[in-house]
């Protein structure tokens, strides 16, 4: 039996969305924004949801719909600039600090397209494959191609910032 | 698939300070009076103009009836305004947040191209009913002018209408389709997205 208190979904999913949002737009406020408006839209639906689908694949597909809802967010959103000036160290694990290699995935993942950017969220936040293939209505084989596609798109972006430091 | 980068591990390096519960829940609260407010306030708004209507049909008998006809006309203009808004908060309410990705952008799409049709051929109603209104408001007084002024009058009023379609109208429309289409094509390139 799933508990479907508000305070225990909030709880739970509170950080998973943020990341996901903050995925998706590159912005801490907006990501912001996009959470309470799910949380809001989780509140209100609370005591509709019939239990057909896993609370988690529920809260997600909330999530996902809301970013994708923002259409024209693009134009507003700031593309930060990726950071290039770090110092020499001995290995490219070494070099990078941690915040600033956190700062250029989610930089990375903001310039993948719409699809793309909900589905590697939710792979690097364990969610089943079966169940994102439920979150956006396509087959469980067309995501795990996809989420191929997006980690050779990342590691090849990450080896070539590698590179250029 | 396996990478000399360990994403899960930089991704959930991403902390920040959310809003506590009961910030949520009282934005949740006040959110749906908001919007329960504001359905009673068009609610309110259409009923008023309809009373109007009524008020000065039954209130006015010694106006001649083409000036009763032009008010009535105009007022049904500004229900049709207040009717579209109203009809556009009920569509957005019905689409349920909790649908799949694909047919949830399926549901935008219908949401905007119904939009489209309601803005541009609204626009296009709202114009000629409230221009008929102007025509026929104006007779009575027009009719207890000079013949010069008299023709004066409705030459100004018709030129002000002629000004409102072809330069007004048109602009608002194009406007509309320009906005509404963006979106459009963005939720297709999404669409497409899911196709590849």
């Amino acid at each position: 039996m799933q508990d479907l208190h508000f305070e225990t979904i909030y709880e739970k999913f509170r950080k998973p969305i943020f990341r996901l949002c903050r995925g998706y737009v590159n912005d801490d406020d907006l990501a912001k924004d996009l959470v309470q408006e799910t949380f809001i839209a989780v509140f209100q639906q609370l005591p509709k949801f019939r239990q057909e689908a896993s609370v988690g694949t529920w809260v997600y597909r909330i999530a996902s719909n809301i970013c994708l809802k923002q259409i024209n967010l693009e134009k507003r959103m700031p593309k930060s600039e990726i950071p290039v000036s770090l110092k020499d160290n001995d290995t490219l694990h070494e070099k990078i600090e941690n915040e600033k290699m956190t700062d250029f995935l989610y930089q990375c993942i903001s310039e993948l397209p719409e699809t793309e950017r909900i589905i590697i969220s939710m792979e690097l936040e364990n969610v089943k494959q079966a169940e994102i293939a439920e979150i956006l209505g396509i087959s469980a084989g067309n995501v795990r191609i996809k989420i191929h596609r997006i980690k050779e798109k990342l590691t090849e972006k990450f080896r070539h910032y590698g590179n250029r430091i | 698939m396996e990478t000399e980068y360990n994403f899960e591990e930089i991704w959930k390096q991403r902390e920040t300070r959310l809003p506590d519960i009961e910030t949520i829940k009282s934005k949740a609260q006040s959110f749906r009076k908001k919007q329960l407010w504001s359905s009673v306030y068009l609610t309110f708004c259409l009923l008023l103009s309809f009373g109007t209507i009524i008020w000065v049909w039954y209130s006015f008998p010694d106006l001649h009836f083409m000036t009763k006809s032009g008010m009535v006309f105009a007022l049904s203009a500004l229900m049709l305004y207040i009717f579209q808004n109203f009809q556009k908060i009920k569509i957005i309410n019905k689409i349920n947040p909790a649908l799949n990705n694909q047919e949830y952008l399926k549901q935008l799409k219908i949401l905007q191209q119904k939009d489209l049709y309601m803005q541009t051929k609204g626009t296009s109603i709202y114009y000629i009913l409230l221009s008929l209104g102007m025509a026929l408001y104006l007779y009575e007084f027009a009719e207890r002018m000079s013949v010069f002024w008299g023709i004066f009058a409705y030459f100004i009023t018709f030129g002000w209408i002629l000004f409102g379609w072809f330069y007004i109208r048109p602009r608002k429309i194009r406007n509309q389709q320009e906005k509404i289409s963006d979106v459009i094509r963005s939720l297709e390139k999404i669409e497409n997205e899911f196709k590849d």
